[in-house]
């Protein structure tokens, strides 16, 4: 069930009523958001509910596990056995294919029969990724004693199932999410301007400027980047890098609204990223869930930067690698993966040589340093949206210096949608206060017409068909 | 737009009454939207479409197969036709077509360079050429083809003739002495939208530059979308749309057999669930397509569910080829990956050596 959908609208319109209805109820309310959360998984593919139930029901025993078990010796064998699981989930539903079909590809180098058998099915579940890393979050948080271990497996399928953020992110911790379901919400003080806000933006920014760059201009490029000329290879980068952010942004923005109306909160996961003036800056405005789990969950325990200088250069290296392996079983994101540790690496060796100080910066150098660093993340953007295809990244790289020919894809339309995806990046905070504020001062006759009106205007704007998420498919 | 900005707190019963009238607004103003996804839901179908719309008249849909009316439907057709009637639907309606209009405006490129003025003028010129020696050729026989008189078999289409179909293509050509393959290929091309690339007007230009024997037409993929017509924009799924598509279809496909000896539609492949709205268009597209060519001499629509689709006809990402499973399906379930553009050009060798035997080599 996608979000921009009226079969969602129906399905939120149901779940929002039984939800405060049933506040005084503690244990049918879990329940009943649960029911809500695996019929709203179900409705993408009924075939993987039983595998969301399995990986609930290991952690939960797991996670028991490692709180029931004293001995540290005991405690590092539940772990091991709870990651090694819940790797191996990961493993072989996202990477089983890849691995045959690299597999085959070098014996056929070798002049060798094929004799690895990818699986007959289309085998990869719908947000596995993000449910699997925060099961990892969950037991590695509670053998870390940050967290106690669930007692209740209620609590424990609300959270992993919970739907705003289920298939998609952002990835939440259990330590912020299960505390909340330890009170009740209040029916009181619903955080609606800011929910109504960020669900209207989210769609705003996935139906129409998302999945019209993606048809208007990126998929065709990016289909066939020969056919096309250099001015049309290089907007199509700019505009997938809008793309993306919209997509996924928007997800989130629409997850966090439905969550808030639902009475729980959820952190934030993007903070204007092509604002940033380095690399590191864009991981801390980027995806921010997946960022700090990866700090945390990967390069902390890697020695972050307690062990020397080369060392850190490689965590962040390997970090990256694998946090570009987390997208998909494909060359491409080990690529970019790859890229992103190296430039983090570099940037923070010539920090170090130069002295610089986020801080000291002058302004002609900062906004140096965000054109740069855009460029960068749109060079890595190549290779993360070329998928499957290196040959078709490198084709993307050539078109780029291809011949400069009239320009058929570059209409009013994608030239405004790349601007207003860039712009909205630098808009002062203040507009967004200002919007909060004239929202908040509306009566609740004029609030509901606004908010039906710009739902009126997005329909009216909305091409033909919905395009899932992009991140849906890591 | 995610913010730390302090906002005031709601009650509950005050944001239902906000949520209520914003989806009110919304299905008042957007009530034809509504009944429109209505008629897709499968809950309650009935085979009689009349039955729950008995003033409706005239069926608005194109025939699918899978078709008839569910509850949804009736219960949102009455509200649609009030809200039409009384003119609700207008401020939708202007704004769309406001918004289409700057969304089809034309590309800056125009702003700059001059668009090709002679281009007209150079296509009715190659028009009257190949009429010409249309006149003076002689009726073919049966012809034997072989390596040094080859079968010209050019291949045209979307992005499903090129990528690994493209270079299929070719590499099976290889082995075949007597055709010599070719290829016009468009990513995103479409019937429905000639402003990007206007296959009528390609194709004419195609036959100009060289004679060819037999065409395979490898579109449809991108069809199934809204058409600009003189009037406006009429939508996939309308009777008023399949008026206009079959039109332009049939002339497309005159255009061709007037060139060649043989023509063959090949079938969109059935699409990933995972895009259930766009594998339910191209499932309908391919019984419009195979009703269109059904009624042109020397033309075959082949099929191609069975070769690139389960046991059930329906996608599939692996399919047994030559005793292995392999990957058929690029991940955008869409595309054909190697192993499923070696099974495409199998089907359509097996059509030229029913038809042209002595150019295919067994």
């Amino acid at each position: 069930m996608l979000f921009p959908t009226v079969e969602f609208a129906l399905f939120f319109i149901v779940v929002f009523a039984g939800n405060w209805l049933l506040l005084a109820y503690e244990t049918p309310r879990k329940i009943f958001l649960t029911v809500a959360s695996y019929f709203f998984y179900g409705f993408f593919n009924w075939a993987f509910l039983p595998l969301l139930l399995a990986v609930t029901l290991a952690n939960y025993g797991f996670g028991r596990l490692i709180g029931w078990a004293n001995h540290p010796q005991g405690r590092s064998w539940s772990l091991f056995i709870a990651v090694f699981f819940n790797l191996g989930v990961l493993a072989f539903f996202k990477y089983f294919n890849f691995l045959t079909v690299t597999g085959n590809q070098v014996l056929m180098g070798f002049g060798l029969p094929q004799v690895f058998t990818p699986l007959p099915f289309d085998i990869l579940p719908i947000g596995i990724s993000f449910f699997i890393f925060q099961a990892l979050s969950y037991v590695v948080d509670v053998y870390r004693r940050q967290i106690p271990a669930s007692k209740s497996l209620l609590d424990l399928m609300v959270y992993k199932a919970f739907f705003p953020q289920l298939v998609a992110g952002p990835i939440v911790r259990a330590a912020d999410f299960l505390p909340q379901l330890h009170t009740t919400p209040d029916p009181k003080r619903i955080e609606l301007t800011k929910a109504t806000i960020l669900i209207l933006s989210g769609l705003f920014k996935k139906v129409i400027i998302a999945n019209y760059l993606a048809t208007a201009i990126v998929d065709k490029v990016f289909q066939n980047p020969t056919a096309y000329s250099a001015p049309e290879v290089w907007l199509a980068v700019y505009a997938y890098a809008v793309q993306i952010f919209c997509d996924f942004s928007a997800y989130t923005d629409i997850a966090i609204g439905v969550a808030l109306l639902l009475g729980y909160r959820f952190p934030i996961n993007f903070n204007n990223p092509y604002r940033a003036d380095s690399i590191q800056d864009f991981w801390r405005r980027w995806h921010i869930s997946l960022s700090t789990w990866l700090r945390d969950y990967l390069y902390i325990p890697l020695g972050g930067n307690r062990k020397g200088k080369v060392r850190t250069y490689l965590n962040l290296s390997v970090t990256m690698l694998l946090g570009g392996l987390w997208h998909g079983a494909s060359w491409n994101f080990v690529i970019w993966g790859a890229l992103h540790g190296l430039g983090l690496a570099v940037e923070r060796f010539l920090y170090g040589v130069f002295k610089i100080k986020d801080t000291l910066k002058p302004k002609w150098v900062k906004v140096l340093m965000i054109v740069f660093t855009f460029h960068f993340v749109c060079f890595g953007w190549i290779f993360f949206r070329a998928g499957n295809s290196f040959e078709t990244a490198l084709q993307m790289l050539g078109g780029l210096f291809g011949p400069w020919n009239a320009a058929p894809l570059i209409t009013p339309l994608v030239l405004s949608l790349v601007a207003l995806g860039i712009w909205m990046h630098f808009w002062p905070s203040r507009w967004s206060d200002r919007v909060h504020e004239t929202f908040d001062r509306m009566p609740l006759a004029l609030k509901g017409a606004v908010a039906g009106f710009i739902l009126v205007l997005i329909s009216a704007m909305t091409p033909e068909g919905v395009m899932p998420f992009i991140y849906f498919k890591f | 737009m995610e913010t730390d900005v302090k906002t005031k707190k709601y009650s509950v019963l005050y944001v239902t009454g906000v949520l209520l009238l914003a989806l009110g607004t919304l299905a008042v103003l957007d009530a034809k939207g509504f009944n429109k996804w209505a008629e897709d839901i499968k809950i309650g179908k009935t085979d009689n479409k009349e039955a729950a719309a008995p003033n409706q008249g005239q069926s608005t849909e194109v025939p699918s197969g899978d078709r008839g009316i569910g509850v949804f439907y009736a219960l949102t057709n009455p509200w649609a036709q009030a809200s039409e009637s009384l003119g609700l639907g207008g401020l939708h309606k202007s704004m769309k077509t406001a918004f289409r209009d700057f969304a089809g405006a034309p590309p800056v490129s125009t702003w700059f360079f001059l668009p090709d003025l002679n281009a007209l003028g150079k296509i009715a010129q190659a028009e009257r050429d190949i009429a010409l020696e249309k006149q003076l050729k002689t009726p073919a026989g049966e012809v034997i083809y072989s390596k040094e008189k080859p079968l010209r078999v050019l291949m045209i289409g979307d992005s499903m003739a090129g990528l690994y179909t493209a270079q299929v293509f070719f590499s099976t050509m290889k082995n075949q002495p007597a055709i010599e393959p070719h290829l016009l290929q468009k990513v995103s091309s479409t019937l429905s939208e000639p402003k990007y690339f206007d296959w009528p007007v390609e194709i004419v230009r195609a036959f100009a530059e060289k004679t060819y024997d037999v065409v395979f037409i490898l579109l449809g993929s991108n069809d199934a979308q809204s058409i600009r017509t003189p009037k406006g924009y009429v939508n996939f799924g309308t009777p008023e749309w399949l008026t206009e598509y079959s039109d332009r279809t049939h002339k497309f496909l005159n255009s061709i057999l007037s060139h060649v000896k043989r023509a063959y539609w090949v079938a969109v492949p059935p699409m990933t669930p995972t895009l259930p709205g766009y594998r339910d268009r191209m499932k309908s597209l391919n019984q419009i397509l195979d009703g269109i060519c059904a009624s042109h001499e020397n033309l075959r629509f082949i099929p191609v569910a069975d070769i690139l689709g389960d046991k059930n006809q329906n996608y599939s990402t692996t399919l047994p080829v030559d005793g292995k499973v392999q990957v058929v399906r690029m991940t955008d379930g869409i595309h054909l990956e190697y192993w499923g553009a070696v099974l495409l050009m199998r089907r359509m060798i097996d059509n030229l050596a029913v038809d042209f035997p002595s150019a295919v080599k067994k």
